[in-house]
């Protein structure tokens, strides 16, 4: 009898041990699709985000070697919507593959670093918390190997 | 120390004449993605090699780094110097001096010469993590104090293999760092009380998380080896390290190093000061 009970409150605390971390990895887990889009301030915040940077590549001459030809009005539009699709937002990308924009660039692994750098300086100037910015690079360091040595 | 910054020149020179044609300065890694020279000279944290490249030199750029530290034990004190080479975060050559400082007035020095390789991966790039073999040849300056502990070898070679990975968006969102080695080595103290003529495995492991971009804060372990008649107790620290900019960084840590030639309880406050050029 004793014993009996004893093993029904060890199942009765396993029970409550599981729905307990159901219940916690539920609220993490709970994000909608577009989560970092809205933390990103959606479109407007976005469209800022975009014109930091472009202040920071063109003040950076390290970075902006490989836009002398670039009318920045066009990659701002680009930008905007590849930055909108990956974190989730309601864009399609118009623009030409990662690979094909960089063609012929022989971007080396330190200026995609430059870059790097002037978009965390961007993040930075907009007010992007720390988590913020570091989900957004986590999406950008994947484009890496289609930028680098094309 | 005169000796060790010579050489470490030399070696300078001699990898600028190996054709590193570009001029930069080698800054083309991200902020804190050098690590930090650890005790014996090969960058990592502070008690490990980590599979980081010292400098913060990307390819086709060469970099310098130099570091000095200060563990500061309740018996004993460590104190280190050391230069670093970096060549397109690929190599690093490291020369270190370290120089253990018993009460009284004894002390034991050994000078270090590393050498690492980036074998594959990226720290932070793709998903396969950096990969690295790092040799240590360790040689004691004080022989007769060995001999008078019944040491008859005072040079040792370590062989360390070690994988590293950033995530970016790791813990709690913050940039986290993950590194473990594999270390066949037959020093005692690191070297510090000579070497056995056995060698064994030893594992060593950190982590390190970003708060943002100019902290670092982390945990390290180091296996110890158990030769015979030198009881060796596991290293362990917990650092906050400091990134103000490329040029500086800086580490402050508490380090638990256990008994250490008998004496027991060695904790204490280590410091590091490093600038990269």
């Amino acid at each position: 009898m004793k014993n009996q009970f004893r093993i029904a409150a060890s199942r009765f605390k396993k029970t409550l041990l599981v729905s307990f971390i159901l219940l916690v990895s539920a609220c993490v887990n709970q994000k909608q699709p577009d989560e970092l889009y809205q933390e990103l301030g959606a479109q407007a915040g976005v469209a800022r985000l975009v014109d930091a940077l472009i202040v920071e590549i063109k003040a950076n001459p390290r970075v902006m070697i490989f836009f002398q030809d670039t009318q920045f009005d066009y990659f701002r539009d680009r930008l905007i919507e590849d930055i909108c699709v990956r974190s989730g937002g309601p864009c399609t990308y118009q623009g030409l593959s990662m690979a094909d924009a960089h063609s012929g660039m022989a971007i080396r692994e330190s200026e995609f670093n430059y870059f790097v750098e002037d978009t965390q300086k961007a993040m930075q100037a907009v007010g992007l918390k720390t988590s913020t910015q570091n989900k957004l690079l986590a999406l950008l360091a994947l484009e890496r190997s289609e930028v680098i040595r094309q | 120390m005169l000796r060790q910054v010579a050489i470490g020149t030399i070696l300078g020179f001699a990898a600028a004449c190996v054709g590193v044609s570009s001029a930069n300065a080698g800054d083309g890694k991200l902020r804190g993605t050098s690590g930090l020279l650890s005790i014996e000279g090969s960058a990592g944290g502070g008690l490990t090699p980590w599979a980081v490249l010292g400098s913060y030199a990307e390819a086709e750029q060469t970099g310098i780094s130099a570091s000095v530290a200060n563990v500061n034990l309740r018996d004993y004190q460590l104190r280190t110097a050391a230069l670093a080479f970096g060549v397109g975060n690929r190599v690093e050559f490291a020369a270190s001096y370290q120089r253990f400082e018993l009460p009284g007035s004894a002390q034991l020095s050994q000078n270090i010469f590393a050498a690492k390789l980036r074998v594959a991966g990226d720290l932070i790039y793709g998903r396969a993590p950096q990969l690295a073999i790092t040799l240590q040849h360790k040689r004691h300056q004080d022989t007769d104090v060995l001999n008078s502990l019944g040491v008859q070898q005072s040079t040792g070679t370590d062989v360390v293999f070690s994988a590293a990975k950033l995530w970016i968006d790791g813990a709690f969102n913050r940039n986290t760092l993950v590194n473990f080695n594999l270390r066949r080595s037959s020093a005692q103290e690191t070297g510090l009380l000579g070497f056995n003529g056995d060698a064994k495995w030893l594992a060593e492991g950190a982590v390190a998380i970003l708060p943002n971009r100019y902290w670092a804060i982390g945990a390290e372990f180091r296996q110890k080896p158990d030769f015979d008649g030198f009881q060796e107790s596991h290293w362990r620290d917990a650092f906050i390290a400091w990134f103000p900019k490329k040029g500086v960084s800086a580490a402050l840590a508490y380090v638990d190093l256990g008994t250490i030639a008998a004496r027991k309880n060695q904790t204490g406050v280590f410091i590091t000061l490093q600038a990269n050029f």
